[in-house]
């Protein structure tokens, strides 16, 4: 089996030189037949001429900021522009700015990291996408379903490049066990399918809880906090609200789950063939949620189609989940003539890093609809918890079935001037 | 029907606190069997145990604010009502919260909890009280917001309230239409595409591409074509999303006619991924 990363980190390595507005300008996954010119040849060894510069811009400058701006790098951007609502004393809308607008306007940007909380991921990756431009967003993906899928319908009307700020399925996918694995469950030949995958842990529900009794405080002079609120609804300034704290909030993310799912659940959406689907039965045990910030949980049971569980266990509150054991998938549950079927199945593709997504114009291994089923975990297991009650999910229509109140957390109304 | 008044303080605190109060609270509710049955007695004290419940919430900030408790306890009921098959506990609830949300004696953030708590619970028994807070700055947002929650009646509540609402209610009402899109908000959507206000043509723009409305074609590809930045981008895409709803709707023309005019002015280059995407959709229509 080919290495999906290493076969990217050699192309993107070498010096081979992509004029920016060939590679850039194509749409729909048309492959565009690049020019290949050594670098050193136009300008000296290291010389890079400017329509090979590719324009970079970072959307949001805090916690995870330069490290999101810096999973371009095989692209070699130029950071062109800086955005952050809290530089309303620094913003000189050259090179510094407060409102992505401005930024998403200028036409010597590429390519776009988004770093901001997530609340505002999906408005800006689509905006940006409108705008021809490629886009690298931190996890998680979305803050409910329908941005997922918006995202998604955009990166397919403009045939641009979206990658999400995680890569665990580029390690899976060169696991021998794991692509056996995926080519067992894309088979469609275990049915009913007995595996059930238990995640313990490690969800940072404690971490990330809000303040309930948070009173209002002055907005510092240097914070757009309207801009900062976006869509969400209009809340009071509280310092916990901003700066990683704000995972606490429903409003802007979705506490540790949130925060941590996407990382945890890349890989399994990929291991497991899910990349185009999502569970049909939630289930989640958890006292009754707070309408502003997000509390304790203690597991989730998210069920497919097919049979596969995949369970949520937060390990901090209430009892262990006990009702299932966790059970692999192997080919050996299959009979013997149907092994061979699935051992004749051609190995999956190599995933493509933003970096070859951006050079060749086919989608990357994270791209949105991959991102936005895993991101989908997330959200079904949050509105579990937050609804209190057993919910039905349609995966084709992304409704939830027999619970119009439930289905209201699927796509969730937006303050103006925001819209999906 | 109530069948006893509950003692709303005692309910309460019995309800957990925050581990640490003024810290990071590590929210813990109480266990779901406590929530069920504190809910039970608060709605079996009827309207009247509501509307109790509700007129003692104060808004952090508030000189008599205590804490979180009484608002939780609040939510705890929608949640639980929300439950298919729960309609007469839920009509009770949806229609004392619209009753207070229109209540000028509570303060507004308490007024906008309780239309956020409708986003839940509320049906179209409610929409046209709702209808009538479209016009208060501070509640219009919130009231909006709750209506395209529950779509039914929704459209001609915010068409009625668009002819004569002004400023920020005027936008929010915009925006919501094109959530819940309606034909009887098509005049009105089309007018406000000559707004002066860029964020007003926008949100007009996008509102008449959901609603389909092929008339809006040529108005809204000149809006595109005259703008610039920011405000190029969204209305290109509006005019993009009418034409991938014309398909839809069978009128191919009408798409024809905007990918065509696309593919036709978007000549720079900055804008070749425009010029593309439309030779490949008039490719399709062919």
């Amino acid at each position: 089996m080919k290495s999906a990363v290493g076969l990217s980190d050699r192309r993107v390595r070498g010096d081979h030189a992509y004029p920016r507005r060939r590679f850039l300008g194509a749409v729909g996954g048309a492959v565009v037949g690049f020019l290949i010119v050594p670098r050193h040849v136009l300008g000296g060894e290291g010389y890079t001429p400017p329509s090979e510069t590719v324009g970079g811009a970072l959307i949001g400058c805090g916690g995870r900021g330069e490290g999101t701006f810096q999973e371009m790098r095989d692209l070699k951007p130029v950071r062109l522009a800086s955005c952050d609502v809290r530089w309303l004393d620094r913003a000189d809308n050259r090179t510094t700015y407060t409102d992505f607008r401005r930024v998403l306007e200028r036409k010597d940007v590429d390519v776009v990291a988004i770093a901001t909380p997530p609340h505002w991921h999906a408005l800006i990756a689509i905006a940006a996408m409108e705008a021809g431009k490629d886009v690298l967003c931190e996890k998680p993906m979305t803050r409910f379903i329908a941005e997922g899928r918006a995202v998604a319908a955009a990166e397919k009307r403009y045939g641009r490049i979206f990658q999400i700020g995680t890569f665990g399925r580029f390690g899976a996918s060169r696991n021998p066990s794991h692509v056996l694995t995926r080519k067992l469950m894309r088979s469609g030949l275990l049915k009913p399918c007995p595996g059930v995958v238990i995640h313990r842990g490690g969800l940072k529900v404690k971490e990330w809880s809000g303040l309930v009794n948070a009173k209002p405080q002055p907005v510092p002079r240097q914070l757009d906090w309207d801009l900062y609120v976006g869509p969400s609804p209009m809340k009071p300034y509280h310092p916990h609200r901003v700066g990683g704290t704000h995972r606490g909030y429903w409003d802007y993310e979705g506490g540790g789950l949130a925060d941590m799912g996407q990382h945890a659940l890349d890989p399994f959406t990929w291991i497991y063939g899910k990349d185009d689907t999502a569970p049909v039965e939630i289930e989640a045990h958890a006292p009754p949620a707070h309408h502003e910030v997000c509390g304790m949980w203690g597991w989730v049971e998210l069920k497919y189609a097919d049979g596969l569980t995949l369970v949520l266990d937060s390990g901090e509150w209430g009892e262990s989940y006990e009702r299932k054991k966790p059970r692999g998938v192997s080919i050996e549950d299959l009979p013997t003539e149907a092994r061979a079927q699935v051992r004749a199945l051609p190995d999956p593709e190599p995933l493509r890093s933003f970096a070859e997504a951006v050079r060749t114009r086919k989608p990357a291994g994270g791209n949105a609809e991959a991102a936005h089923r895993t991101a989908c975990l997330m959200h079904l297991a949050n509105l579990a918890i937050r609804v209190g009650r057993k919910i039905r999910f349609d995966p084709v229509r992304e409704v939830v079935i027999g619970d119009e109140a439930a289905h209201r957390w699927v796509d969730q109304p937006m303050r103006a001037p925001w819209h999906l | 029907m109530a069948t006893s008044s509950p003692d709303l303080v005692a309910l309460i605190q019995q309800l957990p606190d925050a581990d640490t109060p003024g810290q990071a609270s590590k929210f813990t509710g109480p266990a779901p069997a406590d929530a069920e049955r504190l809910c039970r007695a608060l709605l079996e004290g009827g309207a009247e145990s509501v509307r109790g419940l509700i007129r003692s919430l104060r808004e952090p900030g508030h000189p008599e604010f205590r804490d979180f408790r009484a608002e939780y306890l609040l939510h705890c009921a929608v949640l639980q009502v929300g439950q298919p098959g729960r309609q007469a506990q839920r009509a009770l609830l949806a229609e004392t919260l619209v009753a207070e949300a229109a209540n000028a004696g509570l303060s507004k953030p308490v007024r906008r909890l309780l239309l956020r708590e409708l986003h839940m619970v509320g049906d179209e028994r409610v929409v046209p009280a709702l209808g009538a807070l479209l016009a208060d700055e501070d509640l219009c947002q919130d009231a909006a917001s709750t209506l395209v929650a529950i779509r039914t009646g929704a459209a001609e509540e915010l068409t009625a309230a668009l002819g004569r609402a002004r400023g920020k209610c005027r936008l929010v009402l915009i925006e919501s239409l094109g959530a819940v899109p309606s034909t009887e908000s098509a005049g009105a959507l089309s007018g406000a595409l000559g707004d002066g206000d860029p964020d007003i043509r926008m949100a007009a723009a996008w509102a008449l591409a959901r609603l389909g409305d092929a008339s809006a074609a040529e108005p809204m590809l000149r809006v595109a074509g005259g703008a610039s930045g920011y405000e190029r981008i969204k209305v290109t895409q509006a005019c993009l999303l009418l034409a991938e709803h014309s398909v839809a709707a069978g009128r191919k023309p009408v798409a024809a006619r905007i990918y065509q005019h696309l593919h036709d002015t978007r000549t720079d280059a900055t804008e070749g991924y425009v010029r593309e995407l439309a030779a490949q959709a008039l490719a399709t229509l062919k």
